[in-house]
């Protein structure tokens, strides 16, 4: 093998930038379609990173792993934006026919949030990542990807068995002889057998991804299956067996009733009640990371070509906090007060849910973005009924600010795994993100205009859904709190806020989002949890690192290659 | 016999503690449920908290110099056999584990453990950039990364050992 002499280690250049950008656009539109057609994302960077790899090599074959992380960073920060803006910017276009006026001003809050989500997480960097050493399964696992691919050594082997059999795996659940009715059904294999009720959800998902997900997070990740057990095996039977459901829902009601009316507007507040506490817990936290910081970019020169400088971020969000509250103010005629009071909540929600958002990811690579965006919404209509441009601009700011706050987080894990500099990923992600925002708004609006009055291309009933902004266009149409039960609300964020003070990291967050998802997924992580402190506890920690850690990415990255293909085909 | 062992490890206000947020639980579902009905649980379980953030306070002196001092013999230790050119590999996973266990020593959360925590941390990271460099057949850079890297794990020691 040819030997560099250079001791520059090159982490910066050209190609993996043109790369990056060019592979974020492309997987920005293939993201949001899918987002419209099935109502979910899937994350960008795991595939950005090994078609990086493959892409380098053909146009840049001198490239170093770091080019490649850039390249990977560059791709997430375009496409992940379009997750937040699809969540919301068609209810703009369900409510009203859209029009230059109304759709710039959100297009502006949408590259605000964006910017905004970024530069509000960046001093959170060291806590998170250096002194909470948070696991983000899929940095984790970009990071295995990255490795593998230039050291071509064993951990690539198993990270391609991992890939392979997933895919292999989701091609069998995907076809329909894999379905058995009553046994095995939308990849969900009933295990009651015949013992357990069904209101107790006995249903496990067989998605490799989620128990991969689990694996990778082991202990860290186990009170999320304790809190899918407490909904579904403690709180769902003790509902049924004191008899608090009313008499008139039927049998085959009785798990939709348990969810929509309780234990989703529970977990809501669970999940409000324990941000807010964990926000106020770890403000002395925030300040000594805030001058660890300060005090590295003024003293020490090493730390300088690590970190972006202090001054310039506050500069950066200062300026951008100016143009989202210039935009509300000029374009919806509002008072200066309202329009402070508007933005400064939004600014708000955006620090308060871009911690959490970032944390859960980091705990458990599962992000509440939607319920976050949900309660933002919610809040919004409540303090400005009229003002729907208001709730749909600072909704969808919101919305882009925390997805971009847990990307960089996660690309963030993933430069300390292999050693790029963060400063670098920083800049990447800060250069490029306004683009995302670009290209997903001309999708959207492109879409749009394949429909007609009579046959609207998005919304229940049409080929795009988009479910997400659909329940905010109702929530909108409502004009009021539609679904959302106050009382729940408020007990569920005093019990939250009791579960966050608990000496357990995040344990308010992870029983508030394991009530809110289905158990099927929940029991499926957790298992992935236990196998891996078994393996640990068996193996040691050797073990994990060089088996476990890059088979579990392959088992996440090999369906999310399949999810993508089958979202193509079923599309075309 | 295991569960039983496990069981007796389990405080009893560990115990109430979790049936008092379970309760919580249950009563925030019960049909037109009264925040008064609610609020019982969960002073009880705010209340074991407090108690648990006292004892843990009067536990902690008892348990900082123990800490220190096991943490010290070890960095020493592992510092030496870094020093006599361990695998980079192996480096990486002591560290990892050591960095693992010095998380759980709450003094960490101080001012002078916060600077501890900086220097392995930038440590750990320019190991990783080394194994990178390594991998990318960078060897110059690799060796550089590795001699920043063992910079920061003196400093660390300086700040334990003062």
């Amino acid at each position: 093998m040819k030997t560099k002499d250079t001791t520059l280690y090159r982490e910066f250049s050209l190609p993996p930038i043109f790369i990056g950008v060019i592979q974020g656009i492309v997987l920005n539109i293939a993201f949001v379609y899918i987002a419209l057609k099935l109502g979910f994302a899937i994350g960008g960077s795991a595939i950005a990173a090994i078609t990086g790899m493959v892409l380098l090599r053909v146009f840049h074959p001198s490239s170093t792993l770091l080019e490649n992380n850039l390249n990977q960073t560059i791709a997430s920060s375009i496409n992940s934006v379009g997750t937040g803006i699809t969540f919301i910017l068609p209810a703009l276009f369900l409510i009203s026919i859209p029009s230059f006026e109304n759709i710039l001003p959100l297009l502006i809050a949408a590259i605000c949030g964006a910017v905004l989500g970024v530069v509000f997480i960046i001093p959170l960097r060291k806590q998170l990542i250096e002194i909470d050493r948070l696991r983000f399964p899929t940095g984790t696992a970009v990071a295995s990807v990255l490795r593998s691919g230039t050291a071509g050594s064993v951990q690539a082997k198993r990270l391609f068995w991992g890939l392979g059999i997933a895919m292999v795996w989701n091609i069998i659940l995907l076809c329909d002889f894999s379905t058995i009715p009553g046994l095995l059904e939308h990849q969900e294999l009933n295990i009651s057998f015949g013992l357990l009720p069904d209101y107790m959800t006995p249903y496990l998902y067989l998605s490799l991804m989620n128990f991969g997900a689990g694996l990778l997070a082991g202990r860290a990740g186990l009170p999320f299956l304790v809190g899918g057990l407490i909904a579904w095996w403690f709180i769902s039977p003790s509902m049924v067996y004191l008899s608090w459901i009313p008499t008139e829902v039927s049998s085959t009601e009785l798990v939709d009733y348990i969810y929509d009316k309780l234990l989703k507007p529970l977990s809501i507040g669970i999940l409000v009640g324990a941000a807010s506490i964990e926000v106020i817990r770890n403000l002395p936290m925030l300040k000594l990371a805030l001058q660890a910081l300060y005090q590295a970019s003024q003293n020490q020169h090493s730390d300088k070509a690590y970190e972006l400088p202090l001054p310039l971020v506050a500069l950066i969000a200062f300026v951008t906090a100016w143009v989202l509250f210039f935009s509300i103010y000029f374009w919806l005629e509002l008072s200066f007060g309202e329009a402070m009071l508007a933005t400064g909540l939004g600014l708000l929600w955006m620090m308060l849910a871009g911690l959490v958002v970032a944390q859960s990811t980091g705990l458990t690579d599962i992000s509440p973005l939607s319920s976050m965006t949900l309660v933002a919404a919610s809040f919004l209509l409540f303090l400005f009924e009229q003002q729907v441009l208001l709730i749909l601009m600072l909704t969808l700011a919101v919305s882009v600010a925390i997805g971009q706050s847990a990307d960089m987080m996660q690309d963030l894990k993933t430069g300390f795994l292999i050693g790029s500099r963060p400063k670098v990923q920083q800049l990447a992600q800060l250069s490029f993100t306004w683009l995302g925002a670009l290209v997903s708004f001309m999708v959207i609006y492109l879409f749009w205009h394949t429909g007609t009055v009579t046959e609207p291309s998005f919304g229940a009933g049409t080929a795009l859904p988009a479910p997400q902004a659909s329940t905010i266009a109702e929530l909108i149409n409502a004009s009021q709190n539609h679904n959302l039960d106050n009382d729940k609300l408020l007990f569920g964020g005093l019990i939250g806020a009791v579960l966050a003070l608990a000496p357990i990291m995040g344990l308010g967050i992870l029983i508030g989002l394991a009530m809110y998802l289905p158990f099927s997924v929940t029991l499926g992580y957790g298992l992935g949890c236990l196998s891996h402190i078994a393996l640990k506890r068996h193996f040691g920690d050797m073990y994990i690192n060089n088996k476990v850690v890059p088979f579990a990415a392959g088992l996440i990255i090999g369906e999310a290659l399949i999810g993508v293909a089958n979202a193509i085909y079923q599309i075309v | 016999m295991r569960f039983i062992k496990l069981f007796k490890k389990c405080r009893l206000t560990h115990l109430v503690w979790i049936v008092a947020c379970l309760f919580a639980l249950i009563i925030a579902l019960k049909p037109d449920a009264s925040l008064v009905e609610l609020l019982p649980a969960l002073i009880i379980a705010l209340l074991i908290l407090l108690g648990y953030k006292y004892q843990q306070t009067e536990d902690k002196e008892v348990e900082k110099q123990k800490q220190k001092d096991h943490l010290l013999t070890q960095l020493v230790e592992e510092m030496q056999a870094y020093q006599e050119i361990a695998p980079l590999s192996a480096v990486q996973h002591w560290l990892f584990d050591y960095i693992s266990r010095i998380q759980e020593n709450q003094e960490l959360k101080h001012a002078t453990a916060m600077r501890i925590a900086n220097h392995l941390a930038l440590g750990e990271h320019l190991l990783n950039r080394a194994y990178s460099a390594q991998l990318d057949n960078y060897p110059q850079a690799a060796y550089n990364a590795q001699i920043q890297a063992l910079s920061h794990f003196r400093h660390a020691l300086h700040e334990i050992t003062n």
